[in-house]
Formats: C-alpha cells, sequence, structure tokens
C-alpha cells in the first residue's frame, strides 16, 4: 500500500476515520511515524484527554437519560479524539471484556469501565484483567457482587475462562468452580456504586484453578494468564478483530510475541499491525458504531444524539449495549437487511447535519468523487458503481447541495467493507 | 462459515441480522439449575355442560400453505400470572402480586383463570382455539438469560448453539413445492431471531420493523437517491466480502418496501400515533399483513420483550399482556378478514417462567416452568397440557412437566413435517391438535 492508502487503512481497523486535512498531515509524517503516534501519542506529543463522562454523577433515580447522555458523549469521543487507536482499544476491549448497560443501566458506572479500558488497554494484560474483574459494573453484570463463600455464582468465574482468557477446552467445571470461590467477597454499594472487598462473604480456601492454588483475585488472574491458552487466545481474538481472517500460524506467533513481551498489549497490537500493512488478512465487514463514528468525523456531520442512537439501534449496534455477555457477533452479522437500512439512514442523517460548505459536502455537490474518496478516508479511490452513483444521484442546491450524493457516497458496500 | 456470493442470496432467505436487540432484555446472572422431576403430562379437562359447542376443529386443506407463527416473550414471562392457578400455595407465595377477583374464567375450568389483561382470550378459549402448555422447559433449565435463550432457540440443551431449531427446519424444508417460488419463506420481527437461524441462508431478522425504511418513516428520500444507492452494489468484484456486501444491498431494499407495504395504514386517528399499540401489537400486525399478503412464508417469528419483571411488576405485566392480547386478536382478525384464518397456528413461548415466589421488589427472579398459549382452528378444544405442580416445587420453582421440545415437535408437525433430523429427544405427543 502506499502510504496514504496505508494511514487511511490503519484509522479504519484501529481508529474511528479521518478528519477533513488529517490524512495530509499524517501522511506528511510518514506510515511509521503515524504509526507511532497511534501506539503512543503522549510521545508524539498528542494531548491527554481525560474521560467522556466527567461530570456524569452516579444517581441511581436518572437511568435512562444517563445512559443516552453516555453513549452519546462516547460517539463524540470517537469521532474526535487525537488518540484514536488508544479509544479504538476502549471499544474494542468494551465488545471482549462486555458490560450491558441492558443489565447495568447505570451509565456513570460502564463509563467507569470503560475509562479504565481506555486507560489500562494498551498496558499489560494481568492488570487490564483484574482490574476487570473487580470493576463495579463488572460486578455488577456478571453477578460477582452477589458472589459470597456461601453461595459463590459462577457467571464471572466462566466468562473469564471461556470467553475472556483462555476460550472453551482449556478448562473444566472444577476450575469454573474453583475461581469463582476464589473471587467471592467484592460487592459494589448500590447507592454509591464503590466497590469494596468484604473478608467475611470471600472464602479464603486454597482452591485448585488450573492446576494452581488459588485464594483470591491476584492469584485467579496470575493462574489465568500464566496457562498456555492464554496468550494466543487474546492474540488471536485482537489479531482477527483487526486483520479479518488470519491463518493459525500467524496467530501462534503472535501469541508467542504476545508471551515474550510479558502480556503487554502495545507491542502486540503493533505485531498485528505491522503484519496488515505487509498483507496479512483480509478485507472485512465495517461494525455499525466505528463506521457511523468515521462518517461523523469525515464530514463533520453530527446528528441529533437520540436520532443517532435510534438508527444504530435499527443497524444493530449500540454502544454500552452489546447484545450479550459474547459482545458483538460482527461479520456477516453486519449485512443483515435492517444494518443495510440503517446504515443508509445514518449516512442521510450524517450528511444532512453535515456543514454544506464542508469539505465532504462542496466535494460531493460538484461530483468530485476524486477529492470526496480522500475526504472519506480513501485515498485509494471508490469502485466504478460507487462512483458512478454518487454522479448520477440528485446533486442538490442551497443548503442541500451535495447531501444526496454524499448519503450515497457514505452508505455504499464500499465504506461498509473496511 | 461459508461466503454468501450472490448467487446463493436470494429473495427468500436473507442474512441473519443482529436482530435481538432494541428490546431491552436483560441479562441475568447464573444460578445452579435444579434437576426438575417429570411429573405426569395431562390435565383433568373439566366436562362441558352448559358451554357453547367449541368450533370444530379445521385442517387446513393444504399443509405447504400452513404459517407458523412463534411469538416469543423475551425476558422470561410469568406464567403464574398469565394463566393463573386458583390455589392457595399461589396466594400465600404472592401476598402483593397474586392475582383473584379479577381473573377471567377460562370456560369449562375453576382451577385456573386469565389475567384481566388477557380476557379477549377467553373467547378464544370458549370456542376451541386456544389451547394451554405449562410447566414447560429444557432439562438444566437455566435461569441465565443467555444460556437459556440458547437452548430455547437451538432446542439442543448441553450443545454450544449453533442453528436455531426453525432453522433447521427451513433448511430441511427448503425443497418443498412452492418454496421456490416463496417471496419471503421466513422472517424474525423484533427480537429472537436465532430461532430461525439455519446452517446455509439464515433468515431475515428485522429488529426494527418501524425503523425499517429508507428514512425511516420521517424523511421523504427521493427515487433517485434511492436508485443510485441501488446502482452502488452494481458489478462483479473479487473481493468476496465486498461482493456479499454488494449483494445485501437490493435484498434490504426489497424486503423494506415489501415489508412497508403490508402494514396497516394508520387510520385517520391515529396519525398522530406511530401504529396500533405497543410492540406486540404493531409485530403482530405485520406478520398479519406477510401472511395475508400470501408470500410463500411459512415460518414467521415475533419477539417482544420486556417480561424480565424483576421489580414492580404488576403494571408492567398486565400492560405487556394487554399489549400481547390486542396484538394476538388483531393478528387473527386480520388473517381471518383474508381467508386465512385456518392456515395460521400461533405460539407463543418464552426462555423461562419465573419464581413462584414474588421477591422484595414487588416482582418476580428468574424460574423454571414456562408457558405457552397456541391459538388456532386446528386445535383440540380447551387444552390444558402440563400444570402447575405447586405441590412439588424444586428450589422454589415449578417442576418441569412438559418439555419443550415436544411442543416444538407438534408445532412442526402441525407445518408438514419433518420433525426428525430437526428436533432430538424425548418427544411425546402433547395431543394439542386435532388430527389432520
Amino acid at each position: 500500500m502506499d502510504d496514504r492508502t496505508a494511514i487511511g487503512w490503519l484509522h479504519r481497523r484501529v481508529g474511528f476515520g479521518l478528519a477533513p486535512g488529517e490524512l495530509d498531515q499524517l501522511a506528511a509524517l510518514g506510515v511509521d511515524a503515524t504509526l507511532d503516534r497511534l501506539l503512543d501519542p503522549g510521545a508524539a506529543g498528542v494531548a491527554a484527554e481525560g474521560s467522556p463522562f466527567d461530570g456524569m454523577a452516579f444517581d441511581p433515580q436518572r437511568r435512562c437519560a444517563a445512559i443516552i447522555e453516555a453513549v452519546g458523549r462516547w460517539l463524540d469521543r470517537m469521532t474526535t479524539t487525537q488518540r484514536p487507536l488508544v479509544e479504538w482499544m476502549a471499544w474494542y476491549w468494551h465488545g471482549h471484556l462486555t458490560t450491558s448497560v441492558a443489565s447495568v443501566p447505570f451509565a456513570p458506572l460502564v463509563g467507569d469501565q470503560i475509562d479504565l479500558y481506555r486507560a489500562a488497554g494498551l498496558g499489560d494484560l494481568p492488570s487490564l484483567l483484574r482490574s476487570a474483574t473487580v470493576d463495579a459494573a463488572m460486578l455488577l453484570y456478571l453477578d460477582g457482587n452477589t458472589s459470597t463463600g456461601d453461595s459463590p455464582n459462577e457467571n464471572y468465574g466462566r466468562e473469564l475462562l471461556e470467553l475472556f482468557a483462555l476460550g472453551v477446552g482449556a478448562f473444566d467445571e472444577a476450575d469454573v468452580r474453583a475461581a469463582a470461590r476464589a473471587l467471592t467477597g467484592w460487592t459494589v454499594a448500590r447507592r454509591t456504586g464503590e466497590v469494596r472487598f468484604v473478608a467475611a462473604r470471600h472464602d479464603a480456601t486454597p482452591q485448585r484453578l488450573l492446576g494452581r492454588d488459588v485464594d483470591d483475585v491476584d492469584s485467579v488472574i496470575a493462574a489465568v494468564v500464566e496457562h498456555p491458552a492464554c496468550a494466543p487466545f487474546v492474540a488471536g481474538r485482537l489479531a482477527r478483530a483487526i486483520l479479518g481472517e488470519v491463518d493459525d500460524g500467524l496467530v501462534a506467533s503472535f501469541g508467542r510475541r504476545f508471551a515474550d513481551a510479558d502480556l503487554q498489549i502495545a507491542p502486540l497490537v503493533r505485531a498485528i499491525v505491522e503484519a496488515g500493512l505487509d498483507g496479512a488478512g483480509t478485507t472485512m465487514f465495517g461494525a455499525p458504531v466505528p463506521w457511523a463514528a468515521g462518517a461523523a468525523r469525515a464530514t463533520g456531520g453530527r446528528p441529533d444524539r437520540r436520532a443517532v442512537l435510534g438508527l444504530l439501534d435499527g443497524a444493530g449496534q449500540v454502544p454500552l449495549r452489546p447484545p450479550s455477555v459474547a459482545g458483538w457477533p460482527g461479520g456477516g452479522a453486519w449485512l443483515a437487511a435492517s444494518t443495510v437500512v440503517g446504515r443508509f439512514n445514518l449516512a442521510f442523517a450524517t450528511a444532512f447535519a453535515a456543514p454544506v460548505d464542508g469539505a465532504a459536502r462542496t466535494a460531493a455537490a460538484r461530483g468530485d468523487v476524486a477529492a470526496l474518496a480522500d475526504v472519506l478516508g480513501r485515498p485509494e479511490g471508490l469502485s466504478g458503481p460507487t462512483a458512478d452513483a454518487v454522479r448520477a444521484a440528485p446533486a442538490g442546491a442551497g443548503r442541500f447541495a451535495g447531501l444526496e450524493r454524499l448519503a450515497v457516497a457514505l452508505a455504499s458496500p464500499d465504506l461498509a467493507v473496511i | 462459515m461459508t461466503e454468501p456470493t450472490p448467487s446463493r442470496v436470494d429473495r427468500r432467505r436473507f442474512l441473519l441480522g443482529a436482530g435481538a436487540l432494541g428490546l431491552g432484555v436483560g441479562l441475568g446472572g447464573c444460578r445452579p439449575g435444579s434437576d426438575p422431576a417429570r411429573a405426569a403430562l395431562g390435565a383433568a379437562a373439566v366436562p362441558a355442560t352448559s358451554l357453547p359447542a367449541p368450533s370444530a376443529p379445521v385442517a387446513a386443506a393444504d399443509p405447504s400453505r400452513r404459517v407458523l407463527v412463534l411469538v416469543q416473550l423475551l425476558g422470561g414471562n410469568d406464567a403464574l400470572n398469565t394463566v393463573v392457578p386458583a390455589a392457595g400455595r399461589y396466594h400465600d407465595a404472592r401476598p402483593g402480586l397474586g392475582l383473584d377477583d379479577t381473573l377471567v374464567a377460562l370456560a369449562g375450568r375453576t382451577d385456573l383463570g386469565l389475567h384481566p389483561s388477557l380476557a379477549p382470550l377467553a373467547d378464544r378459549w370458549a370456542a376451541g382455539q386456544l389451547g394451554v402448555v405449562a410447566g414447560l422447559g429444557l432439562p438444566e433449565q437455566s435461569r441465565s438469560h443467555f444460556t437459556a435463550m440458547d437452548t430455547w432457540w437451538s432446542a439442543r440443551p448441553g450443545e454450544p448453539p449453533r442453528t436455531g431449531w426453525l432453522g433447521r427446519w427451513l433448511d430441511a424444508t427448503a425443497d418443498e413445492p412452492g418454496a421456490a417460488d416463496a417471496e419471503m419463506r421466513a422472517i424474525a420481527l423484533g427480537g429472537g431471531a436465532p430461532a430461525l437461524g439455519a446452517e446455509g441462508e439464515p433468515a431475515v431478522a428485522v429488529g426494527q420493523p418501524a425503523g425499517f425504511a429508507l428514512g425511516a418513516g420521517r424523511v421523504d428520500i427521493r427515487p433517485d437517491t434511492t436508485d443510485a444507492y441501488r446502482a452502488t452494489a452494481l458489478g462483479p468484484t473479487r473481493d468476496p466480502r465486498l461482493a456479499a456486501a454488494r449483494a445485501a444491498v437490493p435484498h434490504a431494499l426489497d424486503a423494506a418496501e415489501l415489508l412497508a407495504s403490508l402494514a396497516s395504514p394508520p387510520s385517520d386517528d391515529d396519525a398522530e400515533q406511530p401504529g396500533p399499540g405497543g410492540d406486540a401489537a404493531r409485530l403482530l400486525d405485520l406478520a398479519a399483513g406477510i401472511v395475508a399478503g400470501d408470500l410463500g412464508t411459512r415460518v414467521i417469528s415475533v419477539g417482544v420483550g420486556g417480561f424480565d419483571t424483576h421489580a414492580a411488576q404488576a403494571d408492567t405485566h398486565a400492560a405487556l399482556l394487554a399489549d400481547l392480547a390486542t396484538g394476538l386478536e388483531g393478528f387473527l382478525a386480520r388473517v381471518a378478514g383474508a381467508g386465512r384464518l385456518d392456515d395460521v397456528l400461533v405460539v407463543t413461548t418464552s426462555e423461562f417462567g419465573r419464581r413462584v415466589a414474588e421477591n422484595g421488589s414487588a416482582g418476580t427472579d428468574h424460574g423454571t416452568g414456562g408457558l405457552s398459549l397456541v391459538l388456532g382452528t386446528g386445535l383440540r378444544p380447551r387444552q390444558v397440557v402440563g400444570g402447575y405442580d405447586l405441590d412439588r416445587l424444586v428450589d422454589g420453582d415449578l417442576p418441569l412437566t412438559v418439555d419443550t421440545r415436544s411442543l416444538y415437535a407438534t408445532a412442526l408437525g402441525w407445518l408438514g413435517g419433518p420433525v426428525d433430523g430437526v428436533i432430538e429427544g424425548p418427544i411425546d405427543d402433547l395431543g394439542l391438535l386435532a388430527s389432520a
């Protein structure tokens, strides 16, 4: 890939697209410097960004409004962040170490969890897993909160082993029970969301987990991450999320590199992305949320928050509300009829909200498909059918100039595939 | 998973969507499952003496025109407050939530009554068009939504979910007469689409029918724009994902246009309203339109959420059941108007029932034995299969008296089968259907 194409690719796979002008700025830096900047924005001089959920006080009474607010704020952050890979990692962990506001309807608590994933998402896996295990929203979602030595709840223990860290086949039911017992004692105060460890609720008897003795969260996490299945499982899942289909040999090599790097996530991401820049992997079906954030970023169009939420819901993906603890199934699921229609409607709403004198709308109004492709992060150009279709769509006039052509481009299959 | 190519994606079966969204399904925690005691089947039917004779059950002339409408109540519908036992133990366990003098009588029975919101269904019962299956579930019934839904959809307990029971049936009958010409063989509206998940091409899932149109019902999209959008999806490509994304566009737009033409037009009175009633009423109206539209449809799943009533259950449940009753009656009336009442069988289910005792939040927690209401003209009149064995609770939950797979087998048998190769495991003849 040439530099501009590579930079566009990077921002589709581990970012949320590019704003007008960003592609030129980053192309001037070059691919290597761009990748460094993505992986370590602090070292590149990019200002720190706090929590997008700042100021949202925990209020058990104000649930629905708070959820809508939190989702809107996170979408805004994806659209404007100068640290896209860091934010993308928060988004990735949200879909892997999942929690849903459908069961934990306290937006500030789930927001805290997302903040954790932003802060620790490129750090080391053991710390990330440990923090996630005793996170308030997670304790509520997977019942750690009500799990006691007298009556342990196996939900978190099972998902930690099966979905989060090792995968099916690497553990047995006795391991699930052992993890569950060792993790008892953690509570969330319902009125404040504060997490506390209560010794009286904890079973301190040593348990046998994956062949090791464990009796608390630290020993459980140590047993899990030191299991040989952990590095390849976590690395493989992340590799497939970034590269699409990859062969088992490549996954195994990522697993080895991850283990060699003491389970530091940033070097793993670098290895995966560099492999992709070298041609590893395949095209992928883009998920609605990163696509929507990218469309807003590229066009400057920020539709009404409630409308966006409704349209994302129709398209099948709302941040903070994965359909199950297994996250979003992804892949071909994004070709569903309702996703296709939802994507068109989001494209139209975004194009409508985009400033008529912005780069996207003006290129569309002129029928300048090459310039439009650049703005949309596809410097390699749009396909023949899409280019023809964009030019054939109504040009629009006055404050609607470029609206329909831009919508057609945004909704096109070209942009549904990343 | 095999790549969908343009030649395999056709109008009959669309691609599976994330259809289980948007309906507020919570995910509770797992509690250790109980080992259910299987009580004997059957219920005592009180002989009818002074009741109107039920309508004679009718068999549709052509089984290949039969349509199964599966109504999925997502969240775990409280069976005990839907079809209510007149038993002391029920009232002891539910001092706050228990229903008594407001119950609607079921003709010929003194042991069970209907939640008042379901009053319209009492006439269906009297006419022999409503059957009840109680104490329904699968072995090792899980109380986790996640796990329970997987097996509720797959009917293969103990196995990781890959297909839905109806998806397997659709696969098995893909070559039946009429299948090739069907415009819409199967569709899932609202949540619960995985019940139709198949090995080949899964059925279309439209999670939010109200918004399932270009413009989402709020903006008029010009035909030139729609045409241009369709044109982005033209042409061959070597990339299988781009090919699939292109193929998805005309199929999505065709499905949206088709469904838009089938929903009831809003009456002048409710021009301001989004349409008839709540979720159940709206989705069942659309289902009725699909049946009336004679599209070769064999399976419609309607998934309605909100049934996970852990707290303040009384009003919420009453509203949900009222919406359901409106939806069911509206569906049957509209289908009858199209001359197809004898072609439909409606089966309601939920992923589990709820605990017998109310909890400390004026609600109920996840339980085991669930309920199915079955509606149609092909039923043996006034059947109650299984029951509420309140004297033999297991950890405070109703024992399972009917295996869900037997209910599913009944439905598939009514469709003309096959059952073999689709549903495995213990299958009993529930005696719900008139022999046909």
